[in-house]
């Protein structure tokens, strides 16, 4: 009767004998990873990342503890989720706080594969919505992921820690008729620092919250650098130090020649995600720093 | 002649027959013509008898005429088969609509690529490039308004063309008809689909293409970047489940099922996991293929019997080909997986002997004795590689252009490690699939050798050098092939088998 092999030998006949070696090296391998770049899991400091996802907004705000919230998910092309994964570690599967500024297809396409794939808190909203095929795929994930949705509007705040995410827009129960009007305005704020996602909001609404900002150290410019956001009377407001232009290939000749005039008249150092890729900005012994995520 | 040899042979000639019909529209006269100019070959290269004599002339002339006639029908064989499916009535260039049932979809990162068999008044298959949204799943009938293109000639054409499609749409208006009714297929690709979202929600996107593609042939999540990475270090082999990945997952489920069971019963076992393997991944043609081959080498192979292994795999190649011929021509996966195989079951053992004796220098002098298991699995997946690329060298010069010589060194790497992340693969699935709490703990496990291979592939593709880009045409490869034939596939040495 033919002898049984220990289940050991018969490893070592399949993997000549190196297996010692195999999981040495995975081992390290696995502590490099989890010890290795990992810019939100080391940081202490409050940062948010601009996410080059060509013509479209994602940006990502690191909240206390290692919890991430991110504004948008870009175009349908796949890159809101490899840049999120750049600035994550590699265990961090889940998003805790997903807001929707408003539903085109540019703000939430790309938001469903992270929805699929991430596991995701709660999804904020400004409860406007969209009657496309896409925006029903997003809507069927989120049913499917049993992700719950909520309406915010202007007034409404979101504490992690010492940071707060404020709704400076819309107002309750004030919804036109024209999407890019009822899109989420937030403001982030810690320590005395702070940064306005202005989403795709045109001059006219500016004008109705610029007053409540205050000043403002990092503007994510409105609508992609279009000549009808990012007015005079917000930038006169805001004073920012840093403007980040979300944009990418497009017909529209975004950025606006006249928005990056009116951007450098207010003092403002211009970003571009289309020439700059992915950014991060973190606030570091009360300096601003600007950095490139590769 | 022998009738194994006969077999083998007449299976030769057989798609021989068909490949020619594939490429000339076609004359008897090519064919017979080509018959006799093979025999002239075969003349030089068949084997003497076993009792040392040669054939008698009579027998030769019969062995003649008998695999000139084979040739024949292997050519008629393929027209009658392009008559029956040709398609009809399809409006090239006219904007229209057309319906029809999804017989293949796939979803990408940010398109949807979907095949559809047409229905009434039109017949063959579309190929569309539609957007993520609507999502359109297998068995959907679908209704594309658009244009329907000509694909352009070439070889992307007759790709194309091996599964019966004859038009292509750019984005299309796409609607859902009607959501496809259960039907088992279906299902396996619903089970698919739920190991690659187990995968995709486990690892980051890159490391979850890798293991989707390692374990599921599926490449749909590669973004452009990583799938030219893949070709300059030519390992996109270990994603296409081609024979050697089956190898790889035939030999690791005998070496399991034999600790615990009698060898008689871990082989039945071995091949039921097989089968599930196959089912899972939606049973496609290249994928029961390679499982088919892979299992009876390795049964062959532990019985002793490997000289059979030549007629199991002109075997495979037959009834593959009888399902539809022109994966003979047109199928590039079908001739690198081929080739690969039969690159290691005919040379790969040729080279491991001439390893056997020699240490490696990266494997220490106290390491054992020379050619023990401490040391095969280097010298095996060097010998595996080598011989797989000397084998498709041809092809891959003539479908990609250029062969990177430095493609051996990543190639050696990453096959060493593909066998235990495939393992590691397949237990994250099953354990997800049934327990997705405690899923993760065994994600971490593979997670360092999926990282790994993706900086490989990654790092040596940035230093791809020693392009070779040589044009052999036909003449060339003819004779690269016949050199081959020479050196390897014909008897020299005992312990080697061969046709």
């Amino acid at each position: 009767m033919e002898e049984k092999k220990h289940f050991l030998e018969v490893l070592n006949d399949a993997y000549g004998g190196r297996k010692l070696m195999f999981f040495a090296v995975g081992g390290a391998l696995l502590l490099f990873s989890i010890f290795s770049v990992s810019a939100i899991a080391k940081d202490d400091s409050f940062t948010q990342y601009f996410l080059s996802v060509g013509q479209g907004d994602s940006e990502a705000v690191r909240l206390h503890g290692g919890a991430v919230a991110l504004i948008d998910g870009g175009p349908p092309n796949g890159r809101a989720l490899r840049e999120l994964e750049k600035i994550l570690p590699f265990y961090k599967r889940s998003v805790d706080v997903v807001l929707l500024t408003h539903p085109e297809e540019d703000h939430f396409g790309g938001l469903i594969e992270v929805l699929k794939r991430f596991n995701v808190g709660i999804v904020v909203t400004s409860g406007d919505v969209n009657e496309t095929e896409s925006f029903y795929e997003l809507k069927r994930v989120m049913e499917e992921r049993k992700i719950k949705e909520i309406a915010l509007s202007a007034g409404d705040k979101i504490r992690s820690g010492d940071i707060t995410l404020s709704v400076l827009w819309p107002p309750e129960g004030e919804h036109s008729g024209k999407r890019n009007e009822n899109a989420l305005v937030l403001l982030a704020e810690a320590g005395g620092k702070k940064t306005l996602f202005l989403s795709d909001v045109p001059e006219n609404i500016e004008e109705k919250f610029a007053g409540e900002v205050g000043g403002a150290d990092i503007v994510k410019v409105g609508h992609h650098g279009s000549r009808t956001s990012s007015g005079e009377s917000l930038l006169f407001a805001t004073q920012p130090a840093v403007a980040v232009i979300e944009v990418g290939e497009n017909r529209y000749g975004h950025p606006a020649p006249e928005t990056l005039q009116r951007l450098e008249y207010a003092g403002a150092q211009i970003f571009r995600t289309d020439r700059d890729g992915t950014l991060g900005v973190r606030f570091e012994s009360g300096q601003l720093k600007v950095f490139r995520v590769k | 002649m022998p009738p194994h040899v006969a077999f083998f042979w007449g299976t030769v000639f057989f798609l021989l027959g068909v490949l020619l019909k594939s490429f000339f529209s076609g004359t008897v006269v090519i064919l017979a013509a080509a018959g006799i100019f093979l025999f002239l070959l075969v003349r030089y290269f068949f084997p003497r008898a076993s009792n040392n004599t040669t054939f008698q002339h009579s027998a030769e002339c019969w062995n003649v005429v008998f695999l000139t006639v084979l040739i024949v029908l292997g050519g008629f064989y393929y027209h009658f088969y392009d008559s029956l499916s040709c398609p009809k009535a399809i409006p090239y260039g006219i904007e229209t609509t057309i319906q029809g049932k999804v017989v293949q979809a796939e979803s990408r990162l940010s398109v949807q690529m979907i095949t559809m068999k047409a229905t009434e008044p039109f017949a063959g298959k579309v190929r569309a490039t539609i957007s993520p949204n609507p999502v359109v799943r297998y068995g959907d009938d679908v209704a594309l308004s658009g244009k329907l293109e000509r694909p352009e000639a070439g070889s992307y054409e007759r790709y194309l063309k091996k599964d019966n499609i004859f038009a292509i749409m750019s984005f299309p208006d796409a609607k859902v008809v009607n959501t496809g009714k259960w039907t088992f297929r279906g299902s396996l690709y619903s089970v698919s689909d739920r190991v690659q979202g187990v995968f995709s929600r486990i690892f980051p996107a890159r490391e979850a293409a890798l293991m989707s593609g390692l374990t599921l042939g599926d490449t749909s999540q590669f973004t452009k970047e990583f799938k030219e990475a893949m070709q300059r270090t030519g390992t996109t082999h270990i994603v296409a489940l081609s024979g050697y990945n089956v190898m790889v997952i035939v030999s690791a489920a005998l070496a399991l099922f034999s600790y615990f069971l009698r060898r008689r019963a871990a082989r039945w076992c071995a091949f039921f996991l097989i089968m599930f393997f196959v089912l899972l991944t939606g049973a496609a043609a290249s994928v029961v293929r390679a499982a088919i081959m892979a299992f009876l080498v390795m049964y062959l192979t532990a019985e002793g019997r490997m000289r059979a292994s030549g007629n199991i795999v002109a075997a495979t190649a037959l009834a593959m080909v009888l399902w539809n011929p022109r994966v003979l021509a047109f199928d590039v996966g079908f001739q690198l997986s081929f080739l690969a195989f039969l690159g290691i079951v005919y040379i790969a053992p040729r080279i491991q002997e001439k390893l056997k004796r020699r240490d490696l220098p990266i494997i220490p002098a106290h390491a054992g004795k020379a050619g023990e298991p401490c040391a095969g699995s280097v010298k095996q997946a060097f010998a595996y590689t080598v011989s797989a690329q000397l084998m498709t060298l041809p092809f891959l010069v003539l479908y990609f252009d250029r062969v990177f010589v430095s493609s051996v060194i990543p190639n050696v790497l990453v096959v060493a490690l593909v066998p235990l992340t495939m393992a590691l693969g397949f237990l994250t699935a099953g354990v997800a699939l049934l327990a997705p709490q405690i899923s993760f703990l065994i994600a971490y496990l593979s997670f360092p050798f999926l990282r790994l291979e993706t900086l490989i592939i990654e790092f040596f593709s940035r230093i791809a050098f020693f392009p070779i880009s040589v044009n052999m045409g036909i003449i060339g490869a003819i004779l690269y092939y016949a050199l081959l034939l020479k050196l390897f596939f014909l008897p020299n040495n005992k312990n080697t088998h061969s046709i």
